[in-house]
């Protein structure tokens, strides 16, 4: 500590005495704590080969890497490897493709890839399509359009009149052609009784394209149009990915079935007690208040109410079949979850923080236990989750709603954008860390950003409606926080500019204190936009952005003056790797920077198992201008 | 025989309690009504779509006022003087700016992370540089507000920089719970610490800088310190940075005991760098949460009180009156109630180029008595001068009065009209203060001058470092009219010439042990072994609320309530009889118990009352039981503590 201070000192002074550079002070940036995964572990696709699908037309194969040339229809450029699977359909090879497997109940993950103007679905069941389409820059998404559900279809209906149903997406949440796109589905086949008869329609429950929910609890009626020779409903059905639209590519794809799996509790006690300070309890030390026979789990009469009481559920769990068991736990109290008259879980620090344990279980009955603790009226709530073989994630509890207690940004104090540019200054919390010299700024062009006054670069930047105040304005704000409404693409956030020995020399991190940056604030210009300015050194650097006519991109101006050995960290990301005309793409983020408006070229470095797009800035005063594109 | 004496006596305590509370009542109404003759709250109309959480004001050189707001507006209020005003967004998108200056053509605003300069360069009424004058380090934690700024005489600006609350004040930053001073150049210089929630400071005419502070932790009460370079107003936390080559002053956070028993004053004398308050507001009597600070530089155009302060206070929509004087060197003086009913939480004044004052106000998180979320007013002089005590100076046995009108002499020199007592706070870590070591004074002789304006009085008993409160209840001016306001709270650091000449007597002191039959905190022994029938707790939230709208219980059952008190703030549990009223008439008979409040827990002796608690602080907690009523029905659970009984309630439902 102290020799940091030391350190510090010694900055401050060389600042003073008008030195020229910054600098470079490390830092060991905190290590990120390991977080337990609140899943089960999916089933992955290998995409080593075509082993896991029905035998197909030869338009699908598998490569090690793929590209889309921006410029170009239905274009996709591929190297040799193994990982990802594609479409490259034409007049004759142009056959869907099916998994081996078949799925009833089914959460679906995978990356996709869509060329300019492609155009596929992922077909549940053989029968329920889900759209995959260029749908970006589209600015009122429709049931065609990238995550859309796609229209049934009556063929004896009057001509026009064909289409019927159909969802569209909540909000256009498609990527810029050629990126990686995240889609997320949770399906529910449809229900037949003995006789074969339907008894529930299938539905979507989740759909989300990017990190935003696009579709929730759509019922549908039957089989969407293309559902071909699959179109009659059963129970089950292989997963189908259309071939003949156009070329497409996906990786990552995994999945979990579920049966409808859930755990039967019998013979349940509950009893009461004066609360204690803290768990663990020898229970038999304390007197009971209060015991009876019970047919449900449920704590939410105790915690929606202010007493301090503990409260202690015992009987049996049934377990479906045998494998492992994933529990999931969150309490303001103090909680334990016992099973088989073993501790599984030890539950305490808020509801934030989640309890986590997964364990080995037989098939039949096993002793149950659950205590929660609720020893203060403010130290209230509980919640306890499983999910196991062919058992969804559900609630052990009863009585509570799905995604209860969840801060949903669509709600709350908004503010939107007019006409005119609006900026807001708040904290900012980006990649778990919140940032308390930060600005957004909303254009009524739609595109947005949060910018790091004390650092310079960039935070998050999106699309669609502008920002969220609540958790500032409400009462008195404890939180202090403005934040994006929809997907946001998350940049480095690291310092933006800084002087470096050599381009091997790490990337330092910010200086305690916000000091190794001097702010100078922003001005605006006539159409209202900000640009921002600060000084290292003696160089003074200002960043403007803009908003250019069509698709979605954010435009990068930085003007440095007076610049030395200085140099510019554009992006970082799990692989960047550049393109033709000084374009790169930045993963797993998923963004382009187009960087060709420059004759200066920036290097790709790997550091710290992390790629880094850097450029040096040249000496003097320079202008260095790109595009964001998403 | 003994049961009719005692219902009798019920009887009567009962009517003389609601004879009493409605005459309470009318004498607020009245009092205000009384005030408005001579000084008139007029409201500056706002438009609907507009949030004016007002943060900060200030006047721009051709008369337009510019209002900055909690939520990062600018506003420039054409003729605000009128009830057409017009509003331009001059900017917008700060952080929560909680201060405005206006100088050579551009505005100045803190906003939570920085100074900065709004220039209009292209003069079409909108900023169009937002200009970074100096920044400083925030934690992240709501409570990091930063204040002002003012100019000083040489043309920097003063700022204030409040502490974060981690269940206490902590200095999580690099001068949080400073007064800082910044140059237009943006050169920074720490001028003082132990500051708390410096909502408000001021600079007088000498060039001194002044400012208030919140009753808190190591604040047992509003008040108000004169700051000079390396000043130590009282809450450690600030000492931290006292290491840095910057800092004017030395002492280290764990100089400061958490607990030595004594009054501020009196720890001074052990910590030079501690700086005594010069005026203390009463908590609760003078206010709950002391804001701004503006000098009367009217010349007289605002009444009789030029060179004096005036005070917001947040917590109770009110403005008070500060006659300071420099006793030894020493800044001390007298705080008096001035006017009251203001729509919001006033936070800020300034002064209108008519002389008159505009009062900027918010509630937002911090609950006031004027029920608004935010407002604009005017407080306006009518002309009409009222009778008040206008100054009040020490001697060094007695304390010299001068009136805005001549007083009956008769009156005046009759010393059954004058009362004293004397009081402190005391020094310590925990939050707020009980009233300590009340006493008695005993005016000896009061001498009216030929004029009828002054009048010296000789007093028995002054004590240096207490507060001196001064009530004339029924002085006539020889118009025949009392006192506006009757009391006045002298803040005695330093007498003339050094040495206290008031006579000494042995006083009785206050006797903190009053009994209050309706606060049960131990089980009584006639509910037995089985103890209470039902169990409830209350916690409570921020903003002053419990944590529950209503709760139920079984009629003629034992009741164990325990209240928890999770707020950074005082409460109480008072249950209360039936009536959508009763909880602010409870409230309001609380609020009225002026000095006594503390030592009553500011539960008044009422039949309204069916039980209640004591004063819980900050993470405290209290048990009461009590009986609940035959009849069912909807009673109440509020807290009286001052300011409290408008938000906090909770239903009570007995089936």
């Amino acid at each position: 500590m102290k020799n940091k201070i030391l350190y510090f000192l010694v900055l401050l002074l060389s600042f003073s005495c008008g030195k020229e550079e910054v600098t470079p002070v490390q830092i060991a940036k905190t290590k990120k704590k390991a977080t337990v995964s609140s899943s089960l572990p999916f089933n992955h696709i290998k995409i080593n080969d075509l082993s896991a699908f029905k035998p197909t037309g030869a338009n699908w194969k598998v490569v090690g890497n793929v590209f889309a040339d921006r410029t170009k229809n239905k274009t996709l450029y591929t190297e040799q490897g193994t990982g990802i699977l594609i479409n490259t359909n034409d007049q004759e090879k142009n056959k869907n493709i099916f998994t081996l497997f078949d799925h009833g109940d089914i959460e679906l993950e995978l990356d996709v890839m869509m060329p300019v103007k492609s155009n596929s679905g992922l077909y549940f069941q053989g029968r329920y399509e889900v759209q995959l389409f260029d749908s970006w820059g589209v600015e009122h998404p429709k049931y065609v359009d990238m995550g859309g559900i796609y229209q049934r279809w009556n063929k004896d209906a009057k001509k026009g009149k064909e289409g019927y149903e159909g969802y569209s997406p909540r909000v256009n949440a498609a990527k810029a052609p050629g990126l990686w796109q995240h889609i997320k589905v949770i399906f529910h086949a449809a229900k037949f009784d003995e006789s074969g008869k339907k008894t529930k329609n299938a539905w979507f429950e989740e759909v989300w394209l990017n990190g935003v929910l696009i579709h929730e609890n759509i019922e549908l009626s039957g089989p969407t149009r293309g559902g071909g020779s699959n179109a009659n409903e059963k129970p089950r059905g292989p997963l189908m990915i259309q071939g003949d639209h156009g070329p497409v590519a996906f990786k990552n794809i995994k999945y979990k079935l579920y049966e409808g799996n859930t755990f039967i509790l019998s013979n349940l006690n509950r009893s009461e007690y004066k609360n204690v300070k803290k768990l663990p309890v020898d229970l038999d030390t304390i007197a009971k208040t209060k015991e009876e026979k019970v047919n449900s789990f449920s704590l939410v009469d105790v915690t929606s109410s202010r007493d301090r009481k503990m409260v202690t559920y015992s009987g049996m769990l049934s377990v479906p079949e045998s494998g492992q068991y994933l529990f999931e736990g969150h309490t303001n109290g103090n909680a334990e979850l016992y099973l088989n008259n073993k501790k599984v879980l030890f539950m305490r620090g808020g509801m934030d923080k989640a309890h986590i344990k997964t364990i080995a279980l037989k098939k039949g009955d096993i002793p149950f236990k659950v205590i929660y603790n609720q020893h203060a009226p403010w130290s209230r709530g509980f919640s306890l989750h499983v999910e196991g073989p062919n058992m969804q994630k559900y609630s052990l509890q009863e009585g509570v709603k799905k995604g209860e207690g969840v801060f949903d940004p669509l709600k709350g104090i908004i503010i939107e954008v007019k006409d005119k540019p609006i900026m807001q200054r708040s904290f900012v919390n980006h990649e778990g860390l919140k940032h308390t010299h930060c600005i957004s700024v909303g254009t009524p062009q739609g595109i947005h950003y949060s910018y790091n006054l004390a650092t310079g670069s960039l935070l998050k930047i999106w699309s669609g409606s502008f920002l969220n105040t609540t958790h500032m304005w409400l009462s008195r704000g404890q939180h202090q926080l403005g934040e994006p409404i929809g997907f946001s693409v998350s940049l480095h956030g690291d310092l933006e500019i800084v002087a470096l020995a050599d381009e091997h020399t790490k990337w330092p991190q910010p200086l305690p204190e916000n000091k190794s940056i001097k702010q100078l604030g922003y001005e605006l210009d006539n159409s209202k936009m900000p640009s921002f300015s600060y000084q290292i050194g003696k160089s003074v650097i200002t960043n403007k952005y803009s908003v250019p006519k069509g698709n979605r991109q954010l435009k990068k101006s930085i003007k440095i003056s007076n610049g030395k050995n200085l140099w510019h960290k554009i992006a970082d990301g799990v692989s960047i790797k550049a393109l033709p005309n000084n374009t790169y793409i930045i993963n797993n983020e998923s963004y382009y920077i187009d960087f060709s408006g420059n004759n200066i070229k920036p290097i790709i470095r790997n550091i710290d198992n992390k790629d880094e797009l850097l450029v040096e800035i040249p000496e003097g005063d320079s202008t260095i201008n790109y595009s964001i594109i998403w | 025989m003994k049961i009719i004496k005692t219902i009798i006596v019920a009887l009567v305590i009962l009517l003389t309690n609601q004879i009493g509370y409605t005459q309470k009542k009318d004498k607020k109404a009245n009092q205000i009504k009384r005030e408005a003759e001579f000084y008139k709250i007029i409201d500056v109309p706002i438009p609907k779509d507009i949030k004016l959480e007002v943060g900060g004001l200030a006047l721009t050189d051709n008369n337009k006022l510019g209002v900055s707001t909690r939520r990062g507006e600018l506003w420039l209020i054409d003729k605000p003087y009128s009830q057409t005003p017009k509003f331009k967004l001059f900017a917008h998108g700060l952080h929560e700016a909680l201060g405005l200056a206006y100088k050579d053509n551009a505005f100045y605003l803190a906003q939570r992370g920085e100074l900065t300069r709004l220039e209009d360069n292209n003069k079409d009424d909108e900023a169009d540089a937002y200009k970074t004058v100096f920044s400083w380090p925030l934690s992240g934690n709501y409570h990091d507000y930063s204040y002002g700024p003012k100019f000083d005489k040489n043309g920097d600006m003063i700022l204030t920089l409040n502490l974060s609350w981690l269940g206490g004040g902590n200095s999580t930053m690099r001068w949080r719970g400073w007064m800082i001073k910044v140059s237009t150049d943006g050169d920074m210089t720490p001028i003082a610490t132990g500051l708390r929630s410096p909502a408000g400071f001021g600079i007088n005419q000498e060039g001194d800088y002044f400012y208030t502070e919140n009753q808190g932790d190591w604040v047992g009460s509003g008040r108000m310190t004169h700051l000079e370079s390396g000043s130590f107003a009282g809450h450690p936390a600030g000492l931290k940075w006292s290491n840095d080559p910057l800092s004017p002053l030395d002492l280290k956070p764990e100089d400061i005991e958490d607990n030595s028993g004594l009054s501020l004053y009196e720890y001074a004398k052990k910590a030079p760098a501690l700086k005594a308050p010069a005026i203390w507001f009463p908590h609760t009597i003078l206010g709950i949460s002391t804001s701004d600070i503006i000098y009367d530089t009217t010349g007289g155009k605002f009444g009789p009180f030029d060179g004096q302060q005036f005070v917001g206070d947040q917590g109770h929509s009110k403005i008070m009156r500060v006659f300071m004087e420099k006793v030894n060197g020493v800044y001390q003086g007298a705080a008096f109630p001035f006017v009251e009913g203001f729509s919001s939480g006033v936070l800020r004044l300034i002064w209108g180029s008519d002389n008159n004052m505009f009062v900027g106000m918010t509630s937002r998180g911090w609950a006031s008595t004027g029920k608004k979320d935010f407002g604009l007013q005017r407080l306006v002089w009518t002309g009409k001068t009222p009778f008040e005590i206008k100054t009040m100076k020490a001697l060094d046995d007695g304390f010299e009065l001068e009136f805005t009108k001549p007083v009956n002499k008769k009156q005046a020199a009759n010393l059954a009209n004058y009362k004293m007592a004397t009081f402190t706070y005391k020094y310590h870590k925990t939050y707020g203060s009980p009233i300590e070591d009340q006493q008695n004074a005993m005016v000896h002789m009061a001498k009216v001058s030929d004029d009828g304006l002054k009048v010296k009085l000789t007093i028995h008993g002054m004590r240096l470092g207490f507060i001196h409160q001064l009530e004339i209840p029924s002085l006539q001016a020889t118009t025949g009219e009392t006192l506006l306001h009757k009391k006045a709270y002298y803040t005695l650091n330093e007498v003339p010439g050094g040495t206290l000449k008031s006579m000494q007597m042995e006083m009785k002191k206050s006797d903190k042990k009053i009994e209050q039959p309706k606060r049960v905190t131990t089980i009584p022994h006639e509910w037995g072994e089985d103890g209470a029938d039902e169990k409830i707790v209350i916690g409570t939230v921020t903003g002053l609320k419990y944590d529950a709208e209503e709760i139920t219980i079984n009629r003629n059952s034992k009741i164990e309530l325990t209240l928890n008190n999770n707020d950074d703030m005082i409460h109480n549990v008072v249950v209360t009889k039936q009536g959508k009223e009763t909880p602010l008439k409870v409230g309001e008979m609380a609020l009225k118990l002026g000095l006594e409040g503390p030592d009553l827990n500011y539960v008044p002796f009422s039949d309204l009352v069916l039980a209640h608690s004591g004063t819980v602080g900050p993470e405290g907690t209290e048990t009461i039981y009590f009986t609940s009523p035959s009849e069912p029905g909807e009673y109440w659970i509020v807290c009286t503590f001052p300011g409290h009984s408008f938000t906090m309630r909770t239903k009570l439902i007995v089936k």
